[in-house]
């Protein structure tokens, strides 16, 4: 069997042949070394594993390798541009989101594919992206005003 | 007579038990000597170029406490925070430390570290050191935001392997017997080496060389575990009415007058999971010379190696415990689990292990908030004034909890009470006839510490029954509380500030639109004595929802470290708060805990967001904790709010209307 491929962070990469079957989740943590999707449920229940096929966001605890063959596959370590940190990055470090940490690879990959679709969204649109990415530390306040801000960032950037 | 004297025999077997020092079992929050300069000396390090590095001795989970003693570090060195580099220690970079629990790290090692500093600043100088002020510690968040390693399931070792445990849905103790598991199947998927059955372990142990193959194997096991001797419902062994029925009561101080009750109301609280997002996890590896190297993410990272130094057989040198961060815990991982587990399956395997708890092991193999029953009796005098106050507290162990103690030592403790169940029931006001029970139950579930301990649930049924005691009599509920918080003590005066400040800056909701009703709702609380917190909540009721609008609350812990990372403990203990009274309940009808994932356990998420104005009140007393302190205000001023929209008292969390 051929192996299938995917573009892995802008990188062409093979996808496991033997272990189609098997969550994204394990082989970005264990094969490719990516660590920063994290497990929380395995479930698609808490969104810690967030990341992009072709810009959408998907829970990689329950998406199979297979289904990244021939797509764009990023993951948090992919989103920021090679020269720095992508807006939503540089907004949750300026209105200190992040607590513990651990669903924060979840909440900046969902939020991330938020503003690519709706740049300037609006609270309840904020809330109908972000329901399913939970946080036990509770920075949900913050989240919000950092995707406000992330917005912000980005319409200055294309100005 | 004979049984205070068999309470005092008890307590002092106790003591004598724990303080032996022998035992792998010892409480979950044991006693640590107090930490001095020396100490504090040996977190901080000053390198030939003047550079300053702390060894974080409390456990980073999301409270901030790096960055809060950064800050202590920096002030008393005159230095830009970003010049000092936090680290996570192991138990061979430090000396002994206390458990990163109740709130306390800020109160206790502030003024600690700026002695150490002061001494550090006088020796660097002595030695010609100038500390270095360029920042060399890029801020955690940068970390953070890009998914740089840093909790204890990223670490890769050399041949490591990767396992799980196969766990019944019962505690061990309960005697669940596994009547089939498809052993062929879990040992012919793929990349699976070994299917154990460990004495020290709860459950079959699946052993793989990659994590995919751990979850190709624990779907194809279908384990089916059942429990011989039926296991009681919680609710109904703690039922605070069946209990002063029957007279079953653990503790009982003060006592009231006879007479009719103004006030005579129940509240159910139910058990409640941590939930934190990262499931524990732990990665042992025995080296070559027989010392355990052992990576997890606790709050007691000393606890956890004379446990495993006990389990064993080691002396606590050759027993290393590297901290990392934790994906929160709340309470959680104060005692040696997942940890106890990796070492014994690396120990079998003879080679490393990390051992992942999967999110049905965090409800089934951890602890939980106990569910709790009570009942509070209220007297008012002819003057509006409580004369007396009867609060009947039925739940279960907290701090001597069931899930490190064995049975016979259970047996002991239940005769001495718990002060973390009861933390908190006894009320910040002037109350002429105080009685306070106590009744503790050992139920079938696990229970133990749950941010806030017992003062969350207590403090939300001696709020609730002000509210209802105000109501009664006609009397505006935040002018009740002032009356009865004139002692003139500095506790009373800082609670009545933030009380005051919190009803002004909320001012009063907007009216109700067609079809809505609408109520306003108040309710504060001291935490341990040192830090105080008051709330007003406005919520929305449109037939059977809830919308809670806004939420605002004063909060004063003293003297501020750091603005930010105390009112990220705020916000916190408010999303708590929605938590408790809105979402968060565990149900046990058959022994075990229901429901066993994050998809039907119930908690806030951002769409349960109000609007929220939290005002820190900057008071001069010494910086105290603000990890557990509003939530004792954020859950009664929900709880009552929706009592005034609705115009009843729910007797039971979390509240359902319609």
């Amino acid at each position: 069997m051929l192996p299938m491929h995917t573009q892995l962070n802008g990188i062409r990469t093979a996808l496991p042949p033997a272990q189609a079957d098997m969550p994204l989740l394990w082989w970005l943590r264990t094969d490719c070394g990516l660590t920063g999707t994290r497990f929380g449920c395995g479930q698609a229940a808490c969104g810690a594993c967030t990341v992009h096929l072709d810009g959408e966001p998907v829970r990689a605890c329950v998406t199979p390798c297979s289904a990244a063959a021939g797509r764009r596959l990023t993951t948090i370590e992919g989103l920021a541009p090679a020269d720095g940190l992508h807006a939503v990055q540089r907004a949750w470090i300026e209105q200190r989101v992040a607590q513990c940490g651990y669903c924060q690879s979840g909440q900046i990959m969902a939020a991330a594919a938020l503003l690519a679709r709706h740049p300037d969204p609006s609270d309840a649109q904020i809330d109908a992206a972000m329901a399913g990415q939970l946080c036990r530390c509770g920075t949900y306040d913050r989240i919000r005003s950092a995707i406000h801000h992330a917005a912000l960032l980005l319409r200055q950037a294309s100005r | 007579v004979k049984t205070s004297r068999r309470r005092l025999l008890a307590a002092g077997g106790l003591l004598a038990v724990f303080g032996a020092g022998g035992c792998a079992l010892v409480p979950p929050i044991p006693k640590r000597p107090t930490p001095q300069v020396r100490d504090a000396l040996g977190w901080l390090q000053i390198d030939g170029q003047g550079r300053v590095t702390l060894w974080c001795p409390r456990m980073e989970m999301g409270q901030g406490i790096e960055q809060a003693l950064r800050q202590v570090v920096a002030q008393s060195l005159q230095m830009p925070p970003a010049a000092v580099a936090v680290r996570m220690p192991s138990t061979a970079d430090i000396t002994l430390v206390k458990a990163t629990v109740g709130s306390d790290s800020v109160r206790e090692l502030a003024p600690l570290l700026q002695q150490a500093c002061a001494l550090l600043r006088e020796r660097a100088a002595a030695q010609g050191l100038v500390i270095a002020t360029d920042a060399i510690a890029a801020r955690d968040d940068a970390a953070l935001v890009t998914g740089a390693a840093a909790y204890t399931a990223d670490i890769r070792l050399p041949d490591m392997l990767y396992a799980c445990v196969l766990r019944p849905p019962w505690r061990s103790e309960l005697g669940p017997v596994l009547q089939s598991l498809d052993e062929a199947a879990v040992r012919g998927t793929p990349g699976v080496v070994a299917l154990l059955r460990l004495p020290q372990v709860d459950g079959p142990v699946i052993v793989a060389r990659h994590p995919g193959a751990l979850w190709a194997a624990q779907a194809a096991a279908q384990p089916n575990w059942v429990l011989p001797k039926a296991a009681g419902d919680p609710m109904r062994m703690i039922d605070v009415d069946s209990v002063l029925r029957q007279g079953r009561i653990t503790k009982d101080r003060g006592r009231v007058a006879d007479g009719a009750w103004t006030i005579d109301q129940r509240l159910d609280i139910p058990a409640a999971a941590h939930a934190a997002i990262e499931p524990r996890c732990a990665l042992a590896h025995w080296d070559a010379n027989g010392t355990l190297q052992l990576w997890c993410g606790t709050q007691d990272p000393f606890y956890v190696r004379d446990v495993l130094s006990r389990d064993h057989r080691l002396p606590p040198e050759r027993v290393v415990v590297q901290t990392m961060r934790l994906g929160g815990s709340f309470g959680a991982r104060t005692i040696a689990t997942v940890e106890r587990e990796a070492a014994f399956v690396a120990q079998a395997m003879g080679a490393p292990v990390q051992l992942q708890w999967s999110r049905e092991d965090e409800f089934h193999g951890g602890f939980h908030r106990p569910p709790s029953s009570h009942r509070v009796r209220v007297r008012l005098d002819a003057d509006g004034r409580i004369s007396d106050w009867w609060h009947t507290l039925s739940s279960s162990h907290v701090l001597f909890t069931n899930a490190a103690l064995p049975p016979w030592m259970q047996r002991l403790t239940d005769l001495v009470g718990d002060d973390g169940t009861a933390r908190g029931q006894t009320p910040p006001y002037r109350i002429q006839r105080l009685r306070l029970q106590l009744t503790l139950t050992r139920l079938p579930i696990a229970t133990g510490p749950w941010r806030g301990l017992g003062a969350g649930p207590n403090v939300l049924a001696i709020e609730s029954a002000m509210d209802a005691a105000a109501r009664a009599s006609g009397q505006d509920p935040v002018a009740f509380r002032l009356r009865h918080l004139d002692s003139g003590d500095a506790a009373s005066l800082r609670l009545a500030t933030v009380l005051q400040r919190a009803d002004t800056l909320a001012g009063r909701p907007a009216p109700a639109g067609a079809g809505q009703r609408l109520g306003r709702g108040v309710a504060c609380g001291i935490y341990k004595g040192h830090s105080m917190a008051a709330a007003v909540a406005e919520v929305q009721l449109e037939g059977p929802a809830i919308r809670l609008r806004r939420l605002v609350c004063s909060h004063d812990c003293g003297r501020i470290v750091d603005a930010a990372g105390v009112r990220a403990m705020v916000e916190g203990n408010l999303v708590w708060s929605i938590g408790m009274v809105l979402d968060e309940e565990l149900t046990a009808a058959q022994g075990r805990p229901l429901p066993a994932s994050l998809a039907a356990y119930r908690m806030p998420r951002i769409d349960a967001m109000p609007l929220l104005d939290i005002d820190l009140v900057e008071s001069d007393a010494p910086p105290a904790g603000a990890g557990e302190t509003a939530i004792v205000a954020g859950a009664g001023a929900i709880f009552n709010a929706i009592a005034a929209a609705t115009g009843q008292r729910p007797q039971r969390l979390p509240v359902r209307i319609g």
